[in-house]
């Protein structure tokens, strides 16, 4: 069920009623699992088995690990539970890659096609995370920090709880994905007159205007980036593309998140912030506090942190780097291109950690604004490898922009300028208001209102959002 | 889009600009009537195309095809003829249309060198929504070549775009062309046609129309001579010759036309071979 979509809106005008109904108040949490598992098994409704039985093993590990006092069997349950987490999602994600190698075993013949006939559950690298997330963090719990409300505490209120905390339909499909730690504390009645309708509203309006006028309409420009098309194009079309595509993957991607952080707002869910303005990085590691920060977040407290962090020598510091880059690179999908955008990201932040030892450059406006530059110049031209599935084809991409044969098409410049204006003008408005504090100038109801005229008379025609396939 | 609509009541300030912002919009659009020269690409001229057909056009004579068809621009036909060819769909996207919009046409002419292109349901989908394919016919703003951007590349197409004559003398980038040709070739030769699902949705549609007293004739569009000879033509005209009794449009000189990449006449040879088609197609049904 896609969020620009009748059967969606529908869904969620529903479940608001029947959530804020006080017939209904002591229900809210089952209201919303019913209300998520139709979300998800509209079309596909075989895979809800998938994620029941996913987050209900979720449920009764965690438990364990909760109710266990001996700290080595509370690491048993603990491993289990990650395990298990992990063995879901390199089943199901990572299956056709290992399923080639058993092809070429007699013994094992027919079972590699098996793999491959099986579909990639929806969401599984988002809800499989925060499985890994509830164990990790409950393991982790401590007096101080307590993730569960203590009283009355029971398995039936956890068992409920965590079906809820994984399945939430805002953020079941492509995130952001929700620690337990900042989402368990929130579980409880919610009041109507306690929702901030208005900042709700006001994400809701940009999240779609992101997604339907500017990454769709987008969209349509990028699809001659494709294979063979591109062929056709000189090195301006081809480098204007990519500039289209980095600016296509930040609105497609941010906007939904923007519209799942709206969404949860109106049940009084708090998701956390997955983009905060991303192109406006002055160097790599900013980069990656700005993008997908519930990923990079995720990966730095439960995988960075744990094989030592920056608490380690200098050699194994860029290691660590690169492993954590090269597995999140391959979070994306089991494709070689995909682990090879990682490592090109784990090699562009160990350069810039070395450099950084020798160099500091003055925080002044003309360096700052190069340094964006060649930082999004950088990430930008990653997004190649998100964009071609194959290899091979990322390296025609670059020898066609080096030979400059083709049409130059200034039809599809254009279209991609004006669209990517709003992305532009959007990280303008917060690099200038880091200097005159209080001054946001967008944050006015005419420019909201302006949003929403434009979502209404200019979207595109509605496509997938890019983060559904991860 | 319309969870936001749903819950504006809770800021007035914004719904009302918004209202505002839509209204003078739709004013503009119905008493300035802007002229759309330009839009912003093949989807949304496909879009575009089908909404014009489904609520503006009379035509008794209708051109369903492929991007191949879309080079006879509506401009090069006389008003009692209307192409409704795509770039990147196929006839029986267009005869899908033309069933669902309840309009029957005189002749429907079908592009056989794509025919058996797989239809596009998204865009039947979208033109078709229930409800707001109605309203659509009412508030021309919401149709999609009133898109506000539209407006503005329009407006820089005529002040700055090619002018007629350059469009005319359109050359042929012999790299592309080089390219395309040598594609098209291994393309058209290894082709496997599966084509049972769409044979039988062909059937089904030309016989509804059929029913309906709408004459069905096929067509050709030129090709590069290299091409003529190829597996995918000579096979998808079999299929249609044996599946099929209705007339022809007499098959095109190839020789006389010239393509961009094989497949696609340029400016001058599609002026050409319209009128060629025109005249074939006006001595079809005098007979």
């Amino acid at each position: 069920m896609l969020f620009n979509s009748f059967p969606f809106i529908l869904l969620v005008i529903i479940t608001l009623v029947l959530y804020y109904n006080r017939f209904f108040g002591a229900y809210q949490v089952p209201i919303l699992i019913i209300s998520s598992f139709t979300f998800y098994a509209y079309s596909q409704p075989y895979l809800l088995f998938l994620l029941f039985v996913s987050a209900s093993i979720n449920a009764i590990v965690s438990y364990k690990v909760y109710l266990e006092k001996i700290i080595k069997k509370k690491k048993i349950y603990a491993t289990i539970g990650v395990v298990f987490n992990l063995l879901v999602i390199i089943f199901f994600k990572y299956g056709p890659l290992f399923s080639d190698i058993l092809d070429s075993f007699n013994s094992f013949n027919g079972i590699g096609e098996f793999i491959r006939t099986i579909p990639l559950p929806v969401g599984i690298s988002f809800y499989t995370f925060q499985g890994i997330s509830l164990v990790v963090d409950l393991f982790r719990d401590n007096p101080q920090k307590h993730i569960l409300n203590r009283v009355n505490y029971n398995f039936k209120k956890h068992y409920f709880d965590t079906l809820f905390f994984i399945s939430f339909f805002p953020q079941l499909v492509s995130g952001p994905i929700v620690k337990a730690y900042q989402f368990f504390p929130q579980i409880k009645q919610k009041y109507f007159k306690d929702i901030d309708l208005d900042v709700a509203i006001k994400f809701l309006i940009l999240g779609y205007f992101l997604k339907m006028v500017i990454a769709d309409n987008l969209k349509d420009q990028t699809f001659w980036m494709t294979y063979p098309y591109f062929q056709n194009y000189s090195s301006l079309t081809l480098l204007t593309l990519l500039f289209g595509y980095s600016m296509q993957i930040f609105s497609d991607f941010a906007g939904y998140s923007l519209i799942a952080i709206g969404i949860a707002k109106l049940f009084g869910y708090n998701l956390i912030q997955n983009f905060n303005f991303p192109y406006i990085s002055k160097s790599f590691s900013e980069f990656w506090t700005r993008w997908h920060i519930s990923l990079s977040t995720w990966l730095k407290e439960y995988l960075y942190i744990p094989i030592g962090g920056n608490r380690v020598k200098e050699i194994r510091l860029y290691i660590n780097l690169y492993v954590v880059m090269l597995l999140g690179g391959l979070w994306h999908g089991a494709a070689w291109s995909y682990m090879v955008w990682g490592g090109y990201h784990g090699s562009l932040l160990a350069i810039e950690k070395y450099l950084m030892r020798f160099t500091k450059s003055p925080s002044i406006h003309f360096i700052n604004i190069f340094k964006i530059f060649i930082v999004f110049s950088f990430v930008t031209f990653g997004w190649l490898l998100f964009k071609l599935p194959e290899f091979e084809q990322v390296i025609l991409y670059i020898k066609t922009i080096l030979l400059n044969d083709g049409a130059r098409r200034i039809d599809i410049i254009l279209n991609i300028f004006i669209y990517s204006f709003p992305v532009f003008i959007y990280h303008l408005n917060y690099y200038i208001t880091q200097f005159q504090k209080g001054k946001y100038y967008l944050n006015k109801n005419y420019v909201y209102a302006m949003l929403l005229f434009l979502i209404i008379s200019n979207s595109g025609s509605s496509g997938v959002f890019i983060y559904f396939q991860f | 889009m319309a969870v936001a609509g749903c819950l504006f009541i809770f800021n007035f300030k914004i719904i009302i600009y918004t209202l505002v912002f839509f209204i003078i919009w739709t004013f503009f659009i119905i008493i300035g009537k802007p002229e759309i020269i330009k839009l912003q690409n093949q989807w949304q001229k496909n879009y575009s195309l089908s909404q014009d057909y489904i609520y503006e056009i009379s035509a008794v004579n209708i051109i369903v095809g492929s991007s191949m068809a879309t080079r006879m621009d509506n401009d090069f036909l006389p008003n009692n003829y209307y192409n409704l060819s795509f770039g990147g769909g196929g006839v029986l996207t267009g005869l899908e249309i033309i069933k669902r919009s309840k309009k029957t046409p005189s002749n429907i002419y079908l592009e056989v060198n794509n025919i058996f292109k797989e239809k596009d349901s998204d865009l039947i989908a979208r033109l078709f929504y229930p409800v707001l394919w109605k309203i659509k016919k009412y508030v021309p703003s919401l149709k999609a070549k009133y898109q506000p951007i539209n407006i503005f590349l329009s407006y820089l197409k005529s002040t700055f775009g090619k002018s007629h004559e350059e469009h005319i003398n359109e050359q042929k980038n012999d790299k592309i062309y080089e390219m395309n040709i040598i594609k098209h070739i291994i393309n058209y030769e290894k082709i496997v046609l599966d084509c049972d699902k769409e044979l039988s949705e062909l059937k089904k549609l030309v016989q509804y129309f059929e029913e309906k007293d709408t004459k069905i004739i096929f067509f050709e569009m030129p090709i590069d001579e290299k091409l003529i000879k190829t597996k995918k033509v000579t096979l998808q005209r079999e299929i249609i010759n044996t599946h099929f009794v209705n007339d022809w449009i007499p098959l095109p000189n190839n020789r006389k036309y010239v393509t961009s990449d094989g497949i696609h006449l340029l400016y001058k040879s599609a002026y050409l071979y319209s009128k060629i088609f025109i005249s074939e197609a006006e001595k079809l049904y005098d007979i």
